[in-house]
């Protein structure tokens, strides 16, 4: 079950299916948009989301309930179909240009679909040299005054995430504009957040509407609907999730991956493979899930939000580095920024990663007491820790000290206990997270040869090291040293290869 | 005030912010370039981003859709202090009549910029026929498709019309007939920039669109250029206007920022434009929609009470950015039109300011966008000057852009932390 960078997202774990009115979880936002269809106000709804979080579906949803009214007519574009079928299967979203034969081959297609509704499209003048721009204005005009003259046009526009951003502002100059003119026609495109509405006259008279994450309930109903669906698969979800209590279902698309990913792989288990498949197709674009893998695993044993400087301070590197290693998750839709300077891991995928990369903490406690022993048992009754937990106690100036090593999970849990003010009975003063300094010093300090080379003059081999990622195979190897109580010997390597860092540690 | 966004003495290093803004921040270009309308034009000529960054300005007394207001047929006279956006605004409004068509001709009038070397009212009609002409050119042009066939004789009428109105015209158009220079998101609308109009639609060079423009080009010698001018003129224009279809014509006057010298002379010049307009009585309605600066306002009141331009359905408002999360929304957009997630400076601050930088920005515009855009185009000179690879944005560089600051009113500099608090990078 072993992935590799290059090849394509499979087919079988494609969430982006057909639309199934009953397997379809209800919305709340679906309101908002029957709101902006009924005010008039504004010309253009865009409905605004992370990849593979649903809108698809939530368009089809409104399509199905606009065509219930009989005053309004639907018509909906598909961007993939005004691409050629390499462009539509492809790995990257290099997409800059969309070829003048495609652009016409997919008008063909569209006026003969609304022809049949309306001879007198048929008519309307039609030449390949033809500028498709003013095809489409010619149609728009056509649709709304004479065809569909006295019921309310409304246009699906889906699918224009699979255009780079200068692939699709020309669709826009293109295809939206020349429809747009035509003032009576209302407009709903689905776009990724970072995909902006360049047109000024249509970004002044457009509204955004977001769509969230599933709220508890519409989580678990979905869930439910998606057992149904795949009765066979249900257990095997069930299965997973037992190692992810944390995830509440928010996630759409991972909603739906988790139940295809059990239906493929009847021996499916929370490993790396199950996570390389769930980035993979969370954003079929991305262009080395082990990379973002990697990227992922360095910040997400750390807090669940953070800023720029402590995340360089927690992987040992500049704040340049790490806003570069944000960034990258960013443009990948694994991070978010949730305002100003603050970030975090995408809800559901923060829970998998942590579970399945099995991403451990190490938690500094300070307590108001010279008794270690009565801090720990103050933990013990009010959270899950537990004496196994406990690395290290001290005692220093009448304060005890106390290291504790947990699931990233449950040191974030125990974390927010701590903010929430919610552990003085323990006599807490103090607590934070403690950077594992010689992970991230190994990791930054050396690529994948030159651990080979460390492994070599530590007289091991680096396959040997369980774990796919370098920074898995570093965390082997520490844990191979310590248990050996053979540290200095792996600090004697490092610093032959590198003297110049500080192996102090 | 200047209108380049960083201080006359200070030299800006190009490379440095380039690489700041494109590869650090990795912006698609540099949104916080300049702070004046003309020069943001300039940026990406052939799809600029400047109708992007539109945010609509607060008005008292407030206009729920001001665009919206500004596009009925009504007399229009917006006022607002030096840098408040009266020029994006008169912009945005051509854009909007230029992008959806509705039969508006829409002809912009720029007091101060556009002006002829000789004095009274012949002067101001020359301003005023050149203007008409070159709007009714683009705009001819630009919906050429959707206007049914134009007979040969309009064709002619229209040709020697442009060509003995505007200067250089064809000259100019056989220039970009030979280069055949088309964008594919623009189509030959950088063609305007020549005329001094901004790229608003796609225009595609077709063979109908390529063939008018021929037509026009062989009238040159047919028509000599025009050397007096008088309403007759204006008024011809506007009827070959109605002839193909306008059925109404919006005339948006702009005034520039100006010297206390000039300011007299544009006020006088006004004084004879309107009185001149409203005389007129032209072959299909026009509506003035004035832009001007604050300190007219009594003076073009008294004026437009005298021509009875100010009736019930009148809008008369000035711009106030007394609204910070409209500053903020200035910030916010032009992130967002660079391609980026980036909602605002707080987003690239150092942790000690990234709850307040903003704030502080917002504090030191003092209700002038134009003002922002200096005090944001400085802070980010200051960082690249401290570090061009280094993402945040610290106090360190906020008190530098204090110290480079050459404008009136200088903001505050703040009091340092330790290095370690400021993030300064290790």
């Amino acid at each position: 079950m072993n992935g590799n960078a290059t090849s394509l997202p499979d087919d079988e774990l494609n969430i982006r299916r057909d639309y199934r009115p009953d397997q379809y979880t209800p919305r709340p936002q679906i309101q908002t948009a029957h709101r902006w269809f009924h005010d008039r106000k504004k010309q253009l709804l865009t409905v605004v989301a992370l990849p593979a979080t649903g809108k698809t579906w939530f368009l089809r949803r409104l399509q199905e309930e606009f065509n219930g009214n009989s005053i309004v007519k639907t018509l909906w574009i598909e961007v993939d179909d005004l691409l050629s079928p390499e462009m539509r299967h492809g790995r990257t979203r290099e997409v800059r240009d969309i070829a003048d034969i495609h652009k016409h081959a997919w008008f063909r297609d569209f006026k003969q679909q609304l022809a049949a509704q309306c001879p007198d499209v048929a008519a309307l003048p039609y030449s390949e040299t033809d500028d498709i721009a003013e095809l489409v204005e010619a149609l728009a005009n056509e649709i709304c005054q004479n065809c569909f003259a006295g019921q309310q046009v409304v246009l699906f526009i889906d699918n224009g995430d699979i255009l780079s951003n200068p692939g699709w502002r020309e669709f826009e100059r293109t295809i939206i504009e020349p429809f747009a003119r035509e003032k009576s026609l209302r407009l709903i495109v689905a776009a990724r957040e970072d995909q902006k509405i360049e047109t000024f006259f249509l970004k002044a008279s457009q509204q955004r509407l977001i769509l969230d994450d599933l709220e508890d309930e519409a989580g678990e109903q979905q869930m439910q609907k998606l057992a149904q669906e795949f009765p066979m698969a249900a257990p095997r979800v069930a299965h997973l999730l037992k190692a992810i209590p944390a995830y509440a279902y928010s996630h759409a698309g991972l909603n739906t991956f988790l139940y295809l990913y059990a239906d493929k792989y009847p021996d499916a288990q929370p490993d790396r493979h199950f996570l390389r498949a769930m980035v993979d197709v969370l954003n079929r674009f991305s262009e080395d899930p082990d990379e973002l893998i990697e990227l992922l695993e360095a910040i997400a044993d750390y807090a669940d939000e953070w800023v720029i400087e402590q995340m360089a301070e927690w992987q040992s590197v500049s704040n340049t580095e790490a806003w570069e290693r944000a960034s990258k998750l960013i443009d990948n839709w694994l991070v978010v920024n949730i305002s100003r300077n603050r970030y975090k891991i995408v809800d559901g995928v923060r829970e998998f990663v942590r579970v399945v990369l099995k991403l451990r903490a190490t938690l500094a406690i300070e307590a108001q007491t010279d008794d270690p022993t009565q801090v720990i048992n103050g933990l013990e009754q009010l959270t899950a820790v537990t004496a196994q937990n406990v690395r290290q106690t001290n005692v220093i100036a009448g304060k005890a000290w106390v290291t504790l090593e947990l699931d990233a999970e449950a040191a974030n849990e125990l974390m927010q206990l701590y903010q929430n003010k919610q552990l003085a009975g323990a006599g807490i003063i103090h607590m934070r997270y403690e950077a594992n300094k010689l992970l991230h010093l190994i990791s930054n300090l050396f690529n994948v040869d030159e651990m080979h080379e460390l492994c070599h003059c530590l007289g091991i081999s680096y396959e040997d090291l369980a774990g796919g990622g370098k920074r898995r195979k570093v965390l082997e190897l520490l844990g191979y040293y310590e248990r050996r109580a053979q540290m200095p010997d792996l600090l004697r390597c490092c610093q032959q290869m590198r003297p110049d860092a500080n192996w102090q540690i | 005030m200047a209108a380049r966004t960083f201080a006359p003495n200070q030299k800006r290093d190009i490379s440095k912010r380039k690489q700041f803004i494109e590869q650090t921040l990795r912006l698609n270009h540099d949104p916080f370039a300049f702070a004046t309308a003309e020069l943001e034009l300039q940026v990406q000529p052939e799809d600029s981003p400047f109708f992007s960054y539109f945010v609509q300005p607060p008005t008292f007394p407030p206009q729920e859709n001001l665009l919206e207001r500004l596009r009925q047929a009504n007399p229009v006279f917006i006022f607002g202090p030096a840098g408040s956006g009266k020029t994006t605004l008169r912009y945005a409004l051509e854009a909007l009549c230029r992008a959806v068509p509705d039969g508006t001709l829409v002809v912009s009038y720029t007091l101060g910029k556009t002006e002829a070397p000789v004095r009274g009212e012949t002067a101001v009609w020359q301003s005023l026929t050149q203007a008409l002409a070159t709007d009714l050119f683009v705009q001819v042009t630009e919906q050429l498709h959707s206007m049914g066939e134009l007979g040969p004789d309009v064709v002619q009428r229209l040709g020697q019309f442009w060509h003995g109105v505007i200067p250089y015209y064809g000259r100019n158009l056989r220039r970009h007939l030979e280069q055949n220079k088309a964008n594919t998101l623009t189509g030959i609308s950088p063609w305007w920039t020549t005329w001094k109009r901004a790229a608003v639609r796609y225009t595609p060079l077709t063979p109908k669109r390529q063939s008018f423009l021929q037509q026009l080009l062989a009238l040159e010698e047919a028509a000599p250029p025009v050397e007096i001018y008088h309403s007759e003129l204006f008024y011809e224009g506007a009827a070959l206007a109605a002839e193909i279809g306008f059925t109404q014509v919006y005339l948006l006057v702009d005034a520039v920022d100006s010297s206390q010298q000039q300011k007299i002379h544009l006020e006088e010049r006004l004084s004879q434009a309107l009185p001149a307009i409203h005389a007129l009585s032209p072959p299909i309605p026009l509506y003035p929609k004035l832009f001007l600066p604050e300190y007219w306002q009594d003076h073009v009141n008294h004026l437009a009470t005298a021509l009875g331009w100010l009736t019930p359905q009148t809008l008369s408002a000035i711009i106030r950015w007394d609204q910070p999360e409209a500053l903020h929304a200035l910030i916010t957009n032009r992130f967002r039109s660079a391609g980026s997630w980036i909602r605002g400076f707080n987003t690239i601050a150092g942790q000690e300011i990234a709850d307040k930088l903003d704030d502080m920005m917002i504090q030191t515009a003092n209700q002038s966008p134009r003002r922002l855009l200096q005090t944001a185009s400085l802070l980010i000179d200051a960082h690249v000057m401290r570090q061009a690879e280094e993402s945040l944005i610290t106090a360190v560089d906020w008190n530098a852009m204090c110290q480079m600051w050459s404008y009136d009113s200088p903001p505050s500099p703040l009091p340092l932390m330790s290095s370690r608090q400021t993030g300064e990078n290790r």
